[in-house]
């Protein structure tokens, strides 16, 4: 996380209070929301996480083959 | 315009699973979503969890976490959501069908989704098209 130090008018500081209340949350977590809302993550940052993902195709044996088709059965047997 | 394609447990595990008999067909069928917009519940991330760390060990569940889970939107389940799931799961007692993937219904009707990434085809009991094909 880097730390930054930013003013706000004190009715945004009042309506930020109240939205990180109501929610009972801090107020860093509306404020990090709000940034996420007003600039989104850029295509890059998708493209990483995917190729991330993609890299995990695969990485298990399950020595069964039948994990993904047995699944329900499977969660019965473990501790969720 | 960018479509939403609800991903199920069994796509994840077999995502992962090199020796599941649809691990490349699940790997394509992600591949050709991975531009639309992917997303699941709570449940089935509960569910997959359970099952991953069962079967694949504690890698298993971080894989899931700190891999695949981050490019999936996740979607809240409500109490409207998970009431309707549960009277329909109590309504369809004793089907196979479970709680979870009663939610995944409830919600892939409420949110108009019509692609699912699934192993099973029961999830297209709303009309929605499952990849990979059966």
């Amino acid at each position: 996380m880097i730390r930054t130090q930013i003013s706000l008018t004190e009715e945004q500081m009042r309506r930020l209070r109240a939205e990180a209340r109501r929610r009972q949350v801090p107020i860093a977590v509306v404020v990090r929301e709000a940034v996420d809302r007003v600039v989104p993550h850029d295509p890059g940052d998708r493209q990483a996480k995917f190729s991330r993902a993609f890299a995990a195709a695969g990485r298990f044996r399950s020595g069964t083959g039948d994990v993904a088709s047995r699944h329900d059965e499977i969660a019965g047997e473990t501790e969720w | 315009m960018v479509s939403r394609v609800f991903v199920d447990t069994s796509a994840l595990l077999a995502f992962l699973d090199a020796d599941d008999l649809r691990h490349e067909a699940t790997r394509s069928a992600f591949l050709a979503v991975a531009d639309e917009e992917l997303l699941t519940h709570g449940y089935v991330v509960a569910e997959s969890l359970a099952v991953a760390r069962r079967r694949f060990g504690v890698e298993g569940a971080i894989a899931l976490l700190a891999d695949l889970l981050p490019v999936i939107s996740l979607i809240p389940v409500d109490i409207e959501l998970h009431s309707t799931a549960q009277a329909r799961y109590r309504a369809s007692l004793p089907s196979g069908t479970s709680l979870v993937d009663q939610v995944s219904l409830v919600l892939i009707e409420r949110e108009a989704i019509d692609t699912v990434l699934a192993l099973d085809p029961d999830l297209a009991a709303g009309g929605a098209t499952v990849l990979p094909e059966p």
